[in-house]
């Protein structure tokens, strides 16, 4: 069976102009996400696909030992991921860190993701993609999310999608309460056990916290 | 800033979050031995959340990235600059 690739290289919705003058949305302008389909008859559905996504130079490697960037699968029905997950940095899978095999960490190489379509796929739907990332360079450092959203055909362009779409999975079955929150989604309440900056015990709320306004909640994985 | 340490061995370590963290932080941190209060959010991720309790972004890993606080204050401003 013949193979037919498409490169499609995406333009991360940046001007010129900032490409230009700030280093990091430079380095994110680099990054890049292919869709290989295998040949099929034209106008039919194909058999499988495989993603494929470029790091852009200058994503970096973090103090902690970590390159790259997180991508977070959401396929429509009918696509069925193929293979095993990413064998890098096995204990951020062994710790779970990673929520595979919808979220898989993309190292500085080109990393592959094949999916086979299956009964019930529909033509017109697409693969929602998050990326997220750390980049630095020029001195300069930050966090990138981006939505694309890819059509599985022949011909098909990745193009930017919604940016406060940051579903992923399926998750069909884990309870609604366990499901990853997403933006958009209330954040939950919590009450605990509080430890002060100063190193004291006391009860906390997180519902609290929240109502009192705009908040940053970062999650630690227990003592390091 | 709120900041849930998750799934920790016990209550009697926990001071010791504080002195692996660097710089150490200056806001309070609930902490969810079991993981069962705060299963929705993931591991090593950070939320922005607006006032009316609602998620504005999700970051992914970036705890683990040991993103410091300026990292995630000059995030909010590139942010809201969009």
């Amino acid at each position: 069976m013949n193979a037919i690739t498409l490169l499609l290289p995406v333009c991360l919705g940046l001007t010129p102009s900032q490409s230009m003058t700030d280093p990091v949305e430079s380095a994110l302008d680099q990054v890049s996400i292919e869709v290989t389909i295998a040949a099929s008859p034209r106008d039919a559905i194909p058999e499988s696909a495989t993603l494929r996504i470029q790091m852009g130079e200058g994503a970096s490697s973090t103090d902690s030992g970590i390159p790259g960037f997180i991508v977070q699968l959401d396929p429509p029905k009918g696509l069925r991921l193929l293979g095993d997950p990413v064998v890098k940095f096995e204990e951020l899978r062994d710790n779970e860190f990673l929520m595979e095999p919808w979220e898989r960490l993309v190292t500085e190489e080109s990393t592959q993701i094949g999916f086979a379509v299956e009964a019930g796929f529909d033509p017109s739907s697409t693969l929602g993609v998050n990326v997220v990332g750390y980049v630095a360079s020029g001195g300069k450092e930050a966090f990138l999310r981006r939505r694309f959203e890819l059509k599985i055909e022949n011909g098909a362009v990745a193009a930017l999608g919604d940016p406060t779409n940051s579903s992923w999975g399926p998750f069909e079955d884990v309870a609604p309460d366990k499901r990853p929150l997403v933006i958009g989604d209330k954040a939950p309440g919590f009450t605990g056990p509080m430890l002060g900056h100063e190193g004291t015990l006391a009860k906390g709320s997180l519902g609290e916290s929240l109502d009192r306004g705009p908040l940053i909640v970062a999650t630690y994985r227990g003592h390091w | 800033m709120v900041a849930i340490s998750q799934e920790d061995k016990g209550l009697d370590t926990a001071p010791a979050i504080l002195a692996d963290l660097d710089p150490r932080p200056t806001y309070p941190i609930l902490i969810d031995l079991e993981r069962e209060g705060t299963p929705r959010y993931e591991r090593t991720t950070v939320y922005l959340i607006n006032a009316k309790g609602i998620i504005q972004q999700v970051l992914p890993m970036m705890t683990h990235m040991r993103a410091t606080p300026d990292t995630l204050l000059a995030e909010i401003d590139r942010q809201s600059a969009r």
